[in-house]
């Protein structure tokens, strides 16, 4: 135990001492603290967008403004109206985007001007507040009280509510489903690949026979699958660290119903299951091969492999996070770690299917690790040509 | 005793036998030499005293026991593919080797600075290895070697790359831990050092050892050689006289063959000479190692 230990720690400095790995982990954590002001930029902008429109009226149509403010407070739209002097002094605020839409005419016979495409909730305030118009008119002609009458009006429209808020469901979601996932991903091939060139690096500078004359080939496994497991589980830290500093600061996912310390936490738990289950994998095919200039032909089959679960995730889960397909992926082992906290994202995952998921994952790791083992026991020791797995895994 | 015995090894790699049936005895304090052609089965057996390979049948005992993973934590080991970690500084790397065999953190400090030291490599403690000179690099392998205080040690071509002044220094270090009681064998191909250092020679050839014992033992064989050198004697003089073979009758010196221990036939050719000539040297032509061991290598084993 004592000498995993030692294996352990002697990989946690040897990373620490690379440059590259340093200045890639550093130059992540501003991408991603970049990337959130830059995103909550957007997002807020949006938000403006939809919250307030911009309508442009004639002079004559000034008494219709208390109406069109009515109408859009019940359709959930924040009008502002402003004066134009007359149709092309419209036309050059609509090309400035300065308004949405301009009215003209009058009571009765209105008409609404666009730049391109209309907007539907203007199309419905403008003639929601015609109507009252028209009402109040024909109202005041009977000698009713137009105001009380709207009043009425007004108060009789539903009061809208949701199971689930419609306003929550699509973009921050999204966005931080595909934020926390694609961490993942990057932190789990990151501290793969540096199993495999570990591995590797002992085979080609020979090394590993003076390490095996001490040291079992497991302990030895074991140490770095720890040592490397102990640095990505930092970096996935610091990087959720720093998106999650990044989001309370500019208050990006206020107003949202998001529960970013849970997600962040389940997200810890699925970069060791999956680190358990894939950087075995690296390391274990790694001690097939002795140079490093074949390396490659390790970690591309296996960054591909990682990428069917990864893009299954992106694409399955939005549509249909509690469909059976995404349901059953989300317990498959090697599935998972990416698809259920893709889905917890967007859908209240039950705790019952988290921990049988976690279960899962959990129960196959032992065998996995023994079969990796075996591989790297068998593939450690041989030089010269590129071993198959075959080969590894058959007798001697 | 505590000897190194390697028991009946045999090892196979797919249709190439490695090793067959092989023995050999390192006794405590000796000075072992391992020597054979490329090939041979050296690196092999050495890799299977230190567990880094299974043979398929045979043993390795040490002190009488079972040469077992705790014990082989006591082994200095220096592979013939060296092997170190390229970007590791020298101390560092030296002193984690240390902690790997059981040494606490301030013992395998204070090792790896006495070792670094011995060694001439005080000044270098804090390069990575990959920056040394391939022969400094051969110096930290034999300090990765001895670091952890060794009882035993198994060294793999440990003078090849070295500059003379290194070759001193490495074989002073290996008489120091003979001579503390540690068996030391290593593998040469430089016959002449083995001839100098080796308290015993083992050559194998196949995977058998062919021939074992001192440098005295191995030299003594069924026919001994004499060397005469006579001033002013006519040619041929030593044709003819009964249990001789002239070998060599080209010049002044003259060298023939009896059987050993053939004291009446030594003194017929003393004889002949004195009446021959003036006798400047007669002595018996002891072979060398390299002569052995072409002997035993060469001519497919039938010297031996």
């Amino acid at each position: 135990m004592n000498r995993i230990w030692l294996v352990t720690v002697r990989e946690v400095r040897a990373a620490l001492a690379k440059r590259a790995f340093v200045i890639a982990t550093a130059l992540m954590v501003v991408l991603i603290v970049a990337g959130s002001f830059v995103v909550d930029y957007f997002v807020n902008q949006e938000m403006e967008d939809a919250a307030s429109t911009q309508l442009g009226l004639t002079s004559e149509l000034a008494e219709m403004e208390p109406a069109l403010a009515a109408a859009g407070e019940a359709l959930g739209v924040d009008i502002e109206t402003s004066t134009m002097a007359d149709r092309a002094a419209a036309e050059a605020a609509l090309e400035a985007e300065e308004i949405d839409a301009f009215l003209s005419g009058e009571p009765g016979d209105l008409d609404l001007l666009f730049q391109s495409g209309s907007n539907q909730s203007i199309v419905q305030a403008v003639t929601s507040a015609a109507q009252t118009t028209a009402l109040s008119d024909q109202i005041t002609a009977l000698g009713g009280d137009p105001g009380a009458v709207a009043a009425a009006v007004q108060s009789s429209a539903p009061t809208l509510s949701f199971i689930e808020d419609p306003a929550a469901m699509e973009g921050p979601q999204y966005f931080i489903a595909v934020v926390m996932v694609a961490l993942l991903f990057f932190a789990l091939v990151n501290s793969g690949s540096q199993i495999a060139i570990g591995v590797v690096e002992e085979k080609a500078s020979r090394v590993v026979e003076i390490l095996l004359a001490t040291l079992r080939p497991t302990e030895l496994f074991a140490g770095k699958v720890l040592g490397n497991g102990i640095v990505g589980l930092a970096q996935v830290v610091l990087y959720a660290g720093a998106f999650g500093v990044a989001a309370s600061v500019t208050g990006m996912f206020e107003g949202f119903d998001i529960n970013l310390t849970s997600q962040i936490a389940w997200l810890f738990v699925w970069f060791l299951l999956g680190f358990t289950l894939y950087a075995v994998l690296w390391g274990s095919l790694a001690s097939l091969v002795s140079r490093q200039e074949d390396i490659g032909s390790i970690t591309a089959p296996v960054t591909l492999l990682m990428l069917v679960p990864f893009y299954t995730a992106m694409f399955t889960v939005p549509s249909d996070p509690d469909g059976f397909t995404v349901r059953i992926l989300s317990q498959v082992p090697f599935f998972a770690p990416f698809v259920m906290p893709f889905r917890s994202a967007f859908t209240e995952v039950p705790l019952a299917e988290m921990l049988s998921a976690v279960a899962f994952s959990a129960v196959l790791i032992p065998l996995f690790v023994w079969l990796a083992a075996t591989v790297y026991k068998r593939g450690i020791l041989h030089t010269g040509s590129r071993m198959t797995l075959k080969q590894a895994l058959g007798r001697g | 005793m505590r000897n190194l015995e390697l028991l009946g090894l045999t090892k196979s790699f797919g249709t190439v036998r490695a090793l067959r049936d092989m023995s050999l005895t390192v006794r405590e304090g000796e000075i072992y030499g391992f020597v054979g052609s490329n090939g041979a089965g050296k690196t092999t057996a050495m890799r299977i005293t230190l567990g880094v390979l299974s043979p398929d049948s045979g043993e390795v005992r040490y002190a009488g026991r079972p040469l077992d993973q705790e014990v082989r934590a006591r082994v200095g080991y220096m592979p013939e593919e060296r092997g170190l970690y390229p970007r590791m500084k020298v101390g560092p790397q030296l002193t984690y080797l240390a902690q790997l065999h059981g040494l606490s953190p301030a013992d395998a400090g204070d090792a790896m600075i006495r070792w670094t030291d011995r060694l001439g490599l005080a000044a270098r403690r804090t390069d990575e290895v990959m920056k040394l000179s391939l022969g400094n690099q051969q110096r930290v392998q034999l300090a990765a070697a001895l670091v952890h205080n060794p009882e035993i040690l198994v060294l793999d071509e440990p003078f090849s790359g070295l500059d003379p002044v290194a070759v001193d220094v490495m074989s002073q270090v290996l008489r120091d831990q003979a001579d503390r009681g540690v068996p030391v064998i290593f593998s040469s191909h430089q016959l002449d050092l083995v001839e100098r250092l080796c308290d015993r020679v083992g050559i194998i050839k196949d995977g058998s050892m062919v021939a074992e014992g001192t440098i005295d033992e191995l030299r003594t064989t069924d026919r001994q050689r004499l060397l005469v050198r006579l001033d002013g004697a006519p040619p041929r003089w030593a044709t003819g006289l009964p249990g001789v073979t002239v070998l060599d009758d080209a010049g002044a010196a003259v060298v023939v063959e009896v059987a050993t221990g053939d004291v009446a036939a030594e003194q017929a050719v003393l004889r002949a000479a004195t009446a021959a000539g003036t006798v400047r040297e007669f002595s018996p032509v002891r072979p060398h190692l390299a002569d052995l061991f072409r002997g035993v290598v060469v001519e497919n084993g039938a010297a031996a």
